[in-house]
């Protein structure tokens, strides 16, 4: 296997049938199961066959695998909690994970601060446009496509578009910027997400290049990826062929499309922000961080937080018990430890019961600060986390407000 | 703005330099504004970013944090880590909306008596046409209402 | 190897009935996690729901069931504890039985005890704390529009264009429906509140604070319907379509006087008349309101003017409209579906000999109780035999002295509870009960939404769920036929034969998350988001006015005590505390009682934040810490009643007569006094 991109599929008909683009996803999870390549394979399942209800599943019999089969774009699931907080980091099991590019970044920030046995994870990425919020999307489906959401069938981010399949195989779509005109959007931090293609995990799968075809587009990213795919097509679980330069090309061209319309949504977020004056954007920010009620909703969801010994609780003794809201130390303090490593998950906003617009503070300031120190969290696990690394060179740099010798003060 | 503001100035020193230079700029009867109230560390590197933005929210108007030198270190590469945390700190006070300039970083090594002295009175003097902060005249608000 | 599991549940605290997932790890409970897919909670929970059910682990759990010998509490087998019960009430004359029951308990549950009581001991003296919190909405409800249950829907709060909260502070006490209020406020609705604080709610989510005078609300309201005539504001249409008793309501209210309802109240006219154009120039006008309101002698009156002026308005029948109780308790509305009351058999058919009859139809059964039973603090004075389940009178009664002194003189105190709770160490029988997470079962939250609870761990100990101790007991009565239920769903097939509000709902549709909302009449119908659309649920299908003039509270301050005590919650606790104060989490933020202080009356006392302080009234005295807080007025004091070194209900007193009998929890006159340096 020399090239990095293949479009892949299952030979195997029924799996073809369950898994999206082919089953190829599936059938390789199945293989590696079998083959004991992995102890344990952790995918969404559907709950009650509802597009919007997901849950995680923790997959160990290889015969129950497709059930976990289909990307689900109504249905976020925080998959890094699992690993990390109720599997131990997969310190002593080996885990396939299918997983969303910001779940596959989290990942990377984990293991870089050995919070997660990143050998033992072999990354699943799934290339991802966006997702809505599962109570969103039912009421979507239901008031601005007139449809029984009982009836979806499938859905995908294409072009602008969502397009959903229904179970009588018929489609509908509507444009993404006509449904925010209706109040429907994705969560927040995706339409600012640049990260469509999962390239920091082991393979990066998804339906662009795919040309309409029932294959799935696979780019190998590292070398524990060639080896799963290497076996699987030995094994006869997987087929593979080369990509030709037209569907390589259709992919960047998809790609690209979507990463310039979130970075210029980003960039009118940002703007706006830095629009504001001082003290505006104090009152902005104090004004929804007081809705607080310290259900440490963001904390508990935040891939990255990983202390056992957290100082936001009481018996630390840095912010007084039983206030409401929590003095504001609560939040600027989050805030100070994600500054450099948040990636974008949206899983902090998604579970704040008072709609706090926490992903909007935690990307403002990582966006600074990632600029300063040249660090794009959860993409190279070699680059040292900036704040608590330091090079050699800075011992020559004078000025207290660089730490690059050929840049001025950012 | 009419100055009677008088702001109060919490000043991080290390042991081995910053510390060292203000006593030596206080036996040399230097005259600096009275505006700080010093804490001695061991090292600049113990700073938290937590200890500014605390000190912020509790209503101190700036923050000064006076270390070795780069390659001066008592400790090697203490100072280089406050470098980069108050760099991120001056940007997450930004973000927040207070004003980055409140926090001031400067190197000043245990003969530089006379660059204390200076140091102090810029950043006091800045700090003063900053005015009051503004985080916490909004706290002292919203509880006395 | 690891096997992960998501059981999907509903949070066993407060009625707002959200989402969430136990996450099982080789079969315990490893976390809990907020359920995405909810639509109440929208993948959000409160600090309370974020650690549901971690105490079912507590050490403190009843295992076994416990018979006291010789004033200890010693362990015995089901089959002694039982056969004790069984021997013992047996003997006991009709109505000489108390039952008294608990919104925490499941439908299933509530459905035997009733159930039992009638069948068995042939009474109908079955009640709950409800009594404490909303026995005074019901009548006033009923009276007016026919039902008291919330009319809309919690997801609907959003339609509204004004929100009127009355004496609940949602934002600490029912997080997702100051949610909804929140959506509803970005959207541009106003939110005008009423509460004698400055609470968060206030703080966060209000855009007019009514800083009202305690038990004044009554007063504010009808002077509020006055200006809303005067101004010509009032739905005309509505009125004539759908009400009757207009005309008396108007003849009283041109005999209100602004000046005196200003007094009265403590808020300037100005203001009562920028939140009386505000509510009725709305489209969709949302009233919500929680114990502040209900838990006064006057508690019928206000409900009644709150109805009113909805009614006025023509914000009824419309999503995001009404005039909504808040019910406490994760299953506060399902108990009184299930007929767990004095006045009512299942389904809200009264207590009469037609009732009865046709329950003996139903159930098979002889010699059905057909007169109103006795409310709870009737049986807590006058029955000689007490079967408390899931309740604790120890710490939510009024006036807990006279309480204490009540049980010392009972025949048979029977206590069925998860913990050894206050009450339950009076009892002379212990029955361990078992939690929400170790059975199956269903709960009603506020907006009358039914919803499965799964059973996520086996049984802690020898513990039995409530509905399974029922049945053994009823067994060992001889009544054995009457309760053949092996499982939980069993029991909810004849819920649904019995309470036509029911009827189309089953476990199989329960599954999808956020239930079903009654009244579902058939299977095919998809329940009912919101109510009174066409008709009400009085008998000619209209609303009533009804004049309601407002009441002073019982117990006015006066120079021995001359400080008004009001009481509530706080975010991190519920209710008596029994479940969160065996939570970790939870105890860590707040452990220790305290009481909220105006700035004027510490300075005029002499008391600094922190200090320690006793508070007397003339039922009893408490100690507590003071906190200083300029959120409260002069002359008034807040005490929350989590914590049983601080019974607030040692303070509280003096009820109100029939139809609510409700006592009088957010008003009575207490003294404060310092505790000097050396203790005195």
């Amino acid at each position: 296997m020399e090239n990095n991109f293949y479009l892949a599929w299952s030979p195997d008909s029924k799996i073809q049938e369950m898994g999206s683009s082919g089953g190829a996803v599936t059938s390789l999870l199945k293989f590696a199961l079998e083959n004991k390549m992995v102890d344990a394979v952790l995918a969404v399942k559907k709950r009650n066959n509802s597009r919007f209800d997901a849950v995680p599943a923790l997959i160990t019999d290889p015969d129950l695998v497709h059930e976990a089969a289909g990307a689900m774009h109504f249905a976020p699931l925080n998959m890094v909690k699992i690993i990390k907080e109720y599997l131990d980091g997969a310190m002593d099991m080996r885990v396939a994970v299918t997983c969303k590019p910001c779940d596959a970044r989290a990942f990377i920030e984990l293991a870089k601060r050995n919070q997660v046995h990143r050998e033992n994870l072999f990354l699943i990425g799934l290339n991802c446009s966006g997702t809505f919020l599962p109570t969103v999307a039912e009421q979507m489906i239901r008031e601005a496509y007139g449809e029984n959401p009982q009836d979806l069938a499938g859905e995908e981010v294409d072009g602008g578009k969502l397009i959903i399949t229904l179970k009588d195989g018929s489609t509908r779509e509507k444009d993404l910027e006509e449904l925010a005109r209706q109040g429907f959007e994705m969560r927040e931090n995706c339409l600012r997400c640049s990260y469509k293609i999962p390239r920091m995990a082991d393979i990066a799968c998804g339906k662009w290049g795919n040309k309409g075809n029932a294959a799935t587009f696979i780019e190998i990213c590292s070398s524990k990826g060639h080896e799963f795919l290497e076996a699987a097509v030995q094994g006869g679980a997987l087929v593979m062929e080369t990509a030709t330069d037209e569907q390589i090309e259709e992919r960047k061209r998809k790609e690209t499309e979507a990463v310039e319309n979130a970075q210029a949504r980003e960039k009118k977020e940002l703007d706006e922000l830095k629009g504001y004056s001082s003290q505006q954007r104090l009152e902005y920010w104090v004004g929804h961080l007081n809705r607080c009620i310290k259900c440490f909703g963001c904390r508990d969801a935040c891939p990255i937080c990983f202390c056992k010994e957290c100082y936001l609780e009481p018996y630390r003794g840095c912010i007084p018990g039983g206030e409401t809201p929590p003095d504001i130390m609560f939040q600027l303090i989050r805030l100070s430890h994600v500054a450099d490593s948040c990636v974008n998950c949206g899983q902090c906003q998604d579970v704040c019961p008072m709609e706090i617009p926490l992903t909007r503070l935690y990307n403002f300031l990582n966006r600074e600060v990632a600029d300063i120190f040249e660090y794009e969290p959860g993409v190279d696990i070699n680059q040292p986390p900036p704040l608590t690394t330091v090079t050699d060179q800075e011992l020559f740099i004078d000025p207290p407000d660089i730490i690059y010798e050929d840049a001025s003060a950012r | 703005m009419s100055n009677d503001f008088d702001p109060k100035i919490l000043a991080f020193l290390c042991n081995w330099c910053s510390y060292a230079g203000a006593d030596l700029a206080g036996v040399s009867r230097m005259q600096y504004p009275p505006n700080i109230r010093v804490i001695r560390l061991m090292c600049t590197g113990r700073i938290d970013p937590i200890f500014i933005i605390n000190a912020l929210t509790r209503g101190v108007d700036g923050v000064l944090i006076a270390g070795c030198h780069p390659g001066e270190c008592h400790y090697g590469k203490g100072n280089l880590y406050t470098r980069r945390r108050v760099l991120m700190t001056k940007k997450l006070l930004e973000c927040i909306g207070i004003e980055p300039e409140r926090l001031h970083l400067a190197w000043v090594a245990a003969s530089e008596g006379p660059k204390f002295a200076e140091v102090v009175k810029e950043f006091t003097e800045e700090t003063k046409n900053l005015g009051p902060n503004p985080l916490a005249t909004l706290t002292r608000e919203e509880k006395g209402k | 190897m690891n096997a992960i599991e998501h059981i999907p549940t509903v949070c066993p605290c407060c009625g707002c009935g959200c989402g969430i997932e136990l996450v099982l790890k080789n079969g315990k409970i490893a976390g809990v996690e907020p359920l995405k897919s909810h639509p109440v909670c929208k993948g959000k929970n409160c600090l309370k729901g974020k650690n549901a059910y971690l105490y079912a682990n507590s050490e403190e759990r009843l295992t076994t069931p416990l018979i006291k010998k010789n004033g200890k509490h010693e362990a015995c087998s089901w089959d002694e504890a039982l056969d004790l019960i069984a021997r013992r009430l047996s003997e006991a004359d009709r109505d000489a039985v108390g039952f008294i029951n608990s919104g925490k308990c499941t439908n299933e549950d509530l459905y035997l005890i009733q159930k039992f009581a009638r069948i068995i001991c042939k009474t109908n003296n079955l009640d709950n704390a409800s009594r404490f919190c909303h026995s005074t909405s019901v009548p006033a409800l009923l009276s007016t529009v026919g039902a008291g249950v919330m009319p809309t829907s919690t997801l609907s709060i959003e339609k509204a264009d004004c929100v009127l909260i009355m004496g609940a502070n949602i934002q600490e006490t029912y997080p997702m429906i100051a949610n909804r209020v929140l959506m509803a406020r970005t959207k541009g609705a106003k939110i005008i509140t009423a509460d004698l604080r400055r609470t968060p709610t206030v703080k966060n989510l209000t855009d007019l604070h009514l800083q009202i005078h305690p038990g004044a609300d009554a007063a504010l309201i009808n002077g509020m319907m006055k200006i809303i005539l005067e101004q010509g504001l009032a739905d005309t249409d509505f009125i004539e379509k759908r009400t009757s008793g207009f005309d008396e309501l108007k003849s009283y209210l041109d005999t209100v006087d602004l000046p005196e309802i200003e007094k009265i109240t403590g808020i300037d006219v100005e203001r009562i008349k920028e939140a009386a154009v505000a509510y009725a120039n709305a489209h969709n006008a949302c009233i919500m309101f929680n114990a502040g309101i209900a838990q006064h002698a006057g508690g019928v009156e206000t409900i009644q003017t709150l109805a009113d002026m909805a009614l006025l308005t023509g914000n009824y029948g419309k999503p995001g409209t009404g005039v909504n109780p808040l019910r406490g308790h994760s299953n506060g509305e399902g108990f009184g579906d299930m007929g767990t009351v004095p006045v009512f058999y299942p389904g809200f058919q009264k207590v009469n000999e037609e009732t009865a009859g046709r329950f003996e139809f139903i159930w098979g059964a002889a010699d059905l109780p057909d007169k109103p039973g006795l409310t709870y603090m009737e049986m807590v004075e006058k029955c000689p035999f007490l079967y408390i389940m899931g309740a604790n009178p120890a710490m939510s009664a009024p006036d807990l002295n006279e309480l204490r002194k009540a049980f010392e003189k009972k025949e048979l105190v029977i206590v069925q509870d998860i913990f050894m709770t206050e009450t339950a160490e009076m009892a002379d029988v212990v029955l361990a009960g078992t939690s929400g997470a170790e059975k199956d079962g269903t709960q009603t939250g506020v907006d009358r939404r039914v919803q499965r609870l799964r059973k996520a761990m086996e049984p802690v100990g020898n513990s039995l769920p409530d509905w399974e101790i029922l049945c053994r007991l009823a067994e060992k009565m001889g009544a054995g036929e009457h309760f053949p239920f092996k499982t939980s769903e069993e029991i909810f097939e004849e819920i649904r034969k019995c309470v036509p509000q029911y009827r189309g709902i089953t476990y199989e549709r329960l599954e999808q998350a956020g239930g079903v909302q009654w009244p579902c009449p058939d299977e095919g119908h998809p329940g009912t988001e919101t109510m009174f659309v066409e008709k009400f649920g009085t008998p000619d299908g209209l609303a009533h006015f009804q004049v309601a003039p407002y009441k002073a509270p019982l117990e006015m301050p006066d120079d021995s005590y001359p400080y008004i005590l009001t009481t509530g919650r706080v975010n991190f606790h519920f209710h008596t505390g029994s479940m969160t104060r065996r939570t970790e989490r939870l105890q860590n933020e707040i452990s220790e009682a305290f009481a909220e202080i105006s700035l004027e009356d510490s300075e005029n006392i002499g008391i600094a934040g922190g200090d320690e302080i006793i508070l007397k009234s003339r039922r009893g005295e408490v100690r507590t810490r003071a906190r200083v807080t300029a959120d409260i007025k002069a002359g008034q004091v807040f005490l929350p009643w989590h914590f049983p070194e601080c019974l607030a209900n040692m303070l509280t007193g003096p009820s109100a007569g029939p139809p609510s009998r409700m006592p009088e929890f957010k008003f009575s006159a207490i003294n404060i006094e310092k505790v000097e340096a050396d203790g005195k």
